[in-house]
């Protein structure tokens, strides 16, 4: 017997469900490293998943689902509930600014992304900054800060050089950058990622900016991923060598994400970790899904594209110990299908962030 | 009667190369011409040949041994030089005012109205050794009006012509602010509109109308002897039932140029940026029966058409040799040598000349040898089959027996890099020295004869006084 | 050396010439300009590891060979401006020697592709001129190797700039306060000028001169070129008394290269007092070029006649045989243009070591052409970049 969601939609900020234990069963609970559970429950204690198994739990609310649950997506980049916050215009680095003070939880853009399933986000700096600070992970779905100064985002493609700031070459923004990290006291974000202590996200678009981001990563011993490089396939080799992973933009320009599909089948086939972005393309926060199914009807199996955004996104953002997967000691961010999560035509019933129910699509009808 | 040798330098604006007497068509009685080789392009090449002018045609082509040169003849002796034909251009836009009228269909202009004796074009023409040139109207237009074919020399378009109302130049690539479209209405339209006026003229003469004889008498026109008399419709495209009523002089003189065309007297030129212009255009030509008599003008990307032009049967001029296309999957440049394409067809082409002064007509020729094209065909595509297309196959391009006295002579074979063109004799009369051009000499010494027009639009003219403007030698920087 | 030269002929002649890395080829020529003066004919070739082994003539063609009909050595562009645009250049400073030309480049464009395939292997690359003293150029292969250190030819340092109205374009006086660093000095001829002297000045009397002074040092004392774009009369007298007047101050003897010196014909004689050499740019459509420079194809001649070093150049977009032919129609011997575009701009750029001429142990950098070079009737047919086809023959 199927009992529907009939939760009220709780509202997306300042949740005051109790925190009181309860479990979700569903046909399929897709863990997010590829393995698919069938007919399981999922138990939530204290906003965490306490078990994923097939046996029921006892003493605990059971919430049978009609669909498949998931882990929340996670966003390696998204700015849209930023506003321009995370751009200094006056400064081409700030190395040591902390970006989770561009986040406001309150702003209405952030609910179109929970409503499509993302329940994580990486909030960087701008395209336009050389060392823009250290990004913050955050969650929209519960509006907290989850992790601050996660990644140090450094700019490498022209779109960080000026038109008439210093530097206008790429030399320029080597020299200054290299200049930024042989100077960076102990402890502070740079060094800590030369130590590869933090990660970094190199933002390169074409391919002569993608091998000198790598070359620059292999000279200070960086690691974390490039974000950009639609054409990573043919810098496949260099990449696998640098042990970077790559993450994919979701907006069209420069290069359509024709090359994207060709160089994430390249980079799968060449077990280089990448993710997928959201970032307020021209599809809205669909792009994700739209580019996962992009690959996947090139031939990117499932299971490597549910991977592209959760487990693996989660690994890129050094954040894989508390989010990316459904499984014990996880947080409880899960979404709950209408059908399996890559598929296009499945649809979000809710959301859960944190244990908390954040979104329910019943409201709005449950056929559209 | 004067001798072209000994004329002085003209110092005027306009040509800096020898000129003979600004009366009617420069002519000598007799030259004869001996070279090194003569390159006849009606036969093998002969070493140690004769051309024979006289009263500006060729009388007489062959070995020195077998010519015999009339005692009264002025002989020009240059055995260390290869005679030439002299290059023809089929189609040219340049040394004319401004290339295009607005309007969008007016086949009743004439580029003759616009040729500019004295510019610089024809100067460079007569430099580079191309004797024959179609002066036409450019690309941006429906139908632009008439060209012209001169040879690039004389102080007025009279001097110059070597025969008026050529061809008519026709785009069938969209004139700037229309589209492919609308493009294409406006010329199904031009003949639609020629189809609905000659109907009318019939129904008038049946009604017995006078009005068109009256706006004939009007426009000035004659209705005496050929013009009085009426003939049918001779158009293999279409028909007008009845038209050999009207009076052939009647026709209105704005629309009797494309009553030309489609009884296939009067050429066409057509204009082609892209492949499928060349289909736009058959279908015009088809419809309207002058597929005979068009020969397409072609940008670079045209050659991916070449089948469907080989089957027309038709001619074509190539505005340039290469195309370079991004593959779009791969990203790798893909390059097509363009005249290949069609010489590998069979379609005969003919080359243009470009605005660079270092590759002119020779220069295009000898790339499509280096590109693998015979030098035989190359040749052929720079002198006989750009005349062909023009219909004076018999008189430029070659020379034999009754061509016009048209010989350049160059230091070399034409196709060397070396080679410059030394001397030019049109029409039986020596026209160029290069000892005597001035212009060559002017880039050494830094003399501008005065009032010459300038070339380039640059700004850094330097104040005109004609000395080296360098000024004294000394050693402190002057900025 | 004769019998190694006689084995590794037999060696070839056994059909052994199946590369199996890409690098090893066995070429025959009908003839083989060597750029030195030297003309082999009917000569076999080996190439092996990306190096010329050994050429032997007057032996006939083995099976395998590729043929034909001439063989020079790759062309070298002394001035090929294929950066990155406005990328390539600091302009945040007028005077930037320390950047190096390095990261102004994108490896990935086609454009390497169309000039190795048009028979140019070697490429000199600077930053943009927009600045007066734009950084350090390099000479660059156009195919192989996808790093640019791996296609880096170590060669004399060089620094690069420009004399004339290109570094001064995009700056001007403030309209009140200033709003971008573009409002500064020099917006003049006279100011470009003024930047050079001031920076060499400065440099030469700085107590601890600083890592941008030491390279102007250098290139005073003439251990590091200086490359100076000069199309104008006035900009290459410029440069010249730039020189001649640090010369007299004392500061040293520099090494002088003037680039694009289109009107370098018009006053040699102070080019030969003071040993300057010239690069020539592509050859004006109509006459003439940037900056209003007068120049015609008997450029070239004028510099032979009067012993001034050239070389010859395409700027990216020309094609530097078609620039070695006009030379020649403006009355240089095809031997003189072929060492305008090989030996001698590897002199010049301090890279003949390696590359410049069809000689054992040489970069493997061949033309394969289908007649004589340079004619507008042939075009090199197979071109060699380290020994890796970049345009393939067969």
């Amino acid at each position: 017997m199927l009992i529907s969601c009939l939760i009220a939609a709780a509202p997306l900020l300042g949740a005051t469900a109790a925190d009181d234990a309860f479990a979700l069963r569903a046909s399929h609970v897709h863990v997010g490293n590829g393995q698919v559970v069938l007919d399981a429950f999922v138990v939530v204690e204290d906003g965490v998943v306490k078990s994923v198994s097939n046996n029921a739990p006892r003493g605990v609310r059971v919430v049978e689902v009609d669909g498949h649950i998931a882990p929340g997506f996670i966003s390696l980049r998204e700015t849209l509930g930023a506003g321009s916050e995370n751009a200094e215009r006056t400064r081409k680095s700030t190395p040591t600014a902390d970006l989770s003070f561009a986040f406001d939880p309150t702003s209405p853009n952030w609910k179109g992304l929970v409503s499509e399933g993302v329940t994580t986000v990486l909030l960087p700096a701008g395209n336009s900054q050389i060392a823009g600070g250290q990004a913050a992970i955050v969650s929209p779905a519960a509006g907290e800060v989850l992790k601050r100064n996660a990644v140090v985002t450094l700019g490498l493609s022209r779109a960080a050089l000026g038109s008439s700031t210093a530097p206008t070459s790429f030399a320029g923004l080597y020299a200054h950058l290299g200049e930024q990290f042989a100077a960076a006291p102990e402890g502070s974000p740079l060094a800590e990622a030369k130590a590869g202590k933090v990660p970094v996200m190199m933002r390169a678009v074409t391919r002569s900016e993608v091998h000198r981001a790598l070359e620059f990563a292999a000279a200070y011993g960086l690691k974390g991923a490039v974000i950009g490089a639609p054409e990573a396939d043919d810098l496949v080799d260099e990449l696998k060598a640098s042990g970077l992973a790559v993450v994919f933009e979701s907006k069209a320009a420069p290069a359509s994400s024709k090359d994207v599909v060709k160089s994430a089948l390249a980079l799968s086939k060449a077990e280089v970790p990448f993710a997928f972005t959201s970032d307020a393309g021209s599809q809205g926060p669909l792009g994700m899904r739209m580019q996962a199914a992009a690959c996947m009807r090139a031939g990117l199996d499932a299971g490597a594209a549910l991977r592209a955004m959760t487990a693996d996104a989660a690994r890129i953002a050094g954040v894989d110990a508390t989010h990316g997967t459904i499984a014990t000691g996880r947080a409880a961010d899960l979404v709950v299908w209408s059908g399996p999560p890559t598929d296009l035509t499945s649809r979000v019933h809710s959301v859960y962030a944190g244990g908390h129910l954040v979104h329910s699509a019943h409201a709005h009808g449950a056929h559209q | 009667m004067k001798s072209s040798l000994t004329q002085p330098l003209l110092a005027l604006g306009a040509t800096l190369l020898l000129a003979s007497s600004a009366a009617a068509a420069p002519q000598v009685d007799k030259t004869a011409i001996k070279a090194g080789t003569v390159i006849t392009l009606a036969g093998e090449a002969i070493p140690d040949g004769v051309i024979v002018i006289e009263g500006g045609r060729v009388t007489a082509v062959g070995a020195a041994s077998e010519v015999q040169i009339p005692w009264d003849a002025t002989v020009i002796d240059q055995p260390g030089m290869v005679a030439f034909p002299g290059f023809v251009e089929a189609h040219a836009s340049r040394g004319i005012d401004r290339p295009n009228e607005t309007l969008d269909v007016a086949p009743f202009l004439d580029v003759k109205d616009s040729i500019d004796p004295v510019n610089f074009y024809f100067e460079e023409a007569l430099r580079q050794g191309i004797l024959t040139i179609n002066v036409q109207q450019g690309n941006d237009t429906v139908v632009a009006g008439q060209g012209m074919v001169v040879k690039p020399f004389g102080m007025t378009v009279e001097q110059m012509m070597v025969r008026p109302r050529s061809g008519v130049k026709i785009s069938a690539a969209p004139k700037r602010g229309k589209t492919r479209a609308t493009q294409a209405q406006a010329l199904r339209g031009a003949f639609d509109d020629l189809q609905r006026y000659l109907e009318e003229m019939v129904q008038r003469q049946k009604d017995g109308d006078d009005f068109d004889r009256r706006e004939a008498l009007y426009q000035g026109r004659e209705l005496e002897g050929e013009a009085a008399k009426g003939k049918p419709l001779a158009c293999s495209g279409w028909t007008v039932d009845g038209f050999e009523r009207v009076p052939r002089g009647e026709v209105d003189e704005k629309r009797e140029p494309l009553l030309r065309i489609i009884e296939g007297k009067l050429p066409v030129i057509m204009w082609c940026a892209t492949p499928m212009d060349v289909h736009a255009a058959l279908r015009v030509a088809e419809a309207n029966g002058f597929t005979a008599t068009m020969t397409l003008a072609l940008a670079p990307a045209c050659w991916k058409a070449a089948a469907k032009i080989k089957e027309s049967g038709c001619s074509v001029i190539l505005a340039g040799l290469e195309d370079d296309e991004l593959d779009p999957i791969t990203g790798e440049s893909i390059e097509t040598f363009v005249p290949k394409v069609f010489h590998d067809a069979g379609i005969p082409f003919a080359l243009m000349s470009t605005g660079d002064a270092n590759r002119s007509l020779w220069y295009q020729a000898a790339r499509c040898v280096a590109n693998g094209i015979p030098r035989a065909d190359a040749l052929a595509a720079v002198t006989t089959t750009p005349a062909a297309i023009l219909g004076l196959g018999d008189r430029v391009g070659k020379l034999a027996n009754g061509t016009d006295g048209h010989v350049v002579l160059f230091s070399g074979d034409p196709l060397d890099i070396t080679s410059v063109v030394e001397h030019v004799i049109l029409d039986g009369a020596h026209v160029y020295d290069r000892s005597k051009d001035v212009r060559v000499k002017q880039l050494f010494d830094g003399t501008r004869p005065p009032g010459t027009a300038s070339d380039t639009s640059g700004e850094e003219e330097w104040p005109g006084d004609g000395d080296d403007p360098e000024d004294d030698d000394d050693t402190e920087n002057n900025g | 050396m004769f019998t190694s030269l006689i084995l590794s002929a037999a060696a070839a002649a056994s059909g052994s010439s199946v590369p199996a890395d890409g690098t090893s080829w066995t070429i025959h020529a009908d003839k083989v300009y060597t750029s030195t003066g030297k003309v082999h004919e009917s000569a076999l070739i080996v190439v092996d590891g990306g190096k010329i082994r050994a050429i032997t003539p007057g032996v006939e063609a083995t099976r395998d060979a590729l043929k034909a009909a001439v063989v020079t050595a790759g062309m070298i562009d002394a001035s090929a401006r294929l950066n990155s645009g406005t990328a390539s250049v600091e302009q945040s400073s007028e005077v930037t020697p320390l950047i190096s030309a390095e990261f102004g480049v994108d490896l990935f464009s086609p454009g390497w592709g169309r000039l190795a395939r048009t028979g140019i292997t070697s490429a000199f690359i600077t930053p943009l001129n927009q600045n007066c003293i734009g950084g350090m150029g390099m000479v660059l292969k156009t195919a192989g190797d996808r790093s640019v250190k791996g296609r880096t030819v170590e060669g004399a340092p060089m620094i690069c700039g420009a004399i004339g109205s290109q570094p001064s374009q995009r700056n001007s006086s403030a309209f009140g306060r200033p709003t971008s660093f573009f409002n500064r000095r020099p917006t003049t001829r006279m100011g470009v000028e003024w930047e050079w002297r001031k920076s060499f000045f400065e440099a030469a009397q700085a107590k601890e001169p600083d890592a941008s002074q030491k390279v102007l040092l250098d290139a005073l004392a003439g251990k590091v070129g200086v490359f100076v774009q000069a199309w104008a009369t006035q900009d290459i007298r410029t440069a010249v008394f730039l020189k001649e007047e640090m010369a007299r101050e004392g500061f040293g003897e520099m090494r002088l290269v003037i680039d694009a010196g289109a009107e370098a014909w018009r006053e040699p004689a102070m080019l030969v007092r003071t040993n300057t050499a010239v690069i020539l740019p592509p050859v004006p459509a109509q006459g003439r070029t940037t900056d209003g420079a007068l120049m015609s194809v008997e450029c070239a001649r004028v510099l032979r006649d009067n012993g001034i070093s050239f070389a010859l150049s395409g700027h990216g977009g020309s094609r530097l045989d078609l620039q070695a032919g006009l030379a020649m129609r403006g009355g240089i011997t095809r031997e003189e243009a072929l060492r305008a575009v090989t030996l001698t701009p590897a002199q010049l750029l301090g890279v003949d070591g390696r590359v410049g001429s069809v000689e054992a142990g040489k970069d493997a950098d061949l033309i394969l052409w289908n007649g004589e070079p340079f004619e507008a009737t042939t075009r090199p047919v197979g071109v060699l970049v380290g020994g890796h086809l970049a345009l393939d023959p067969r």
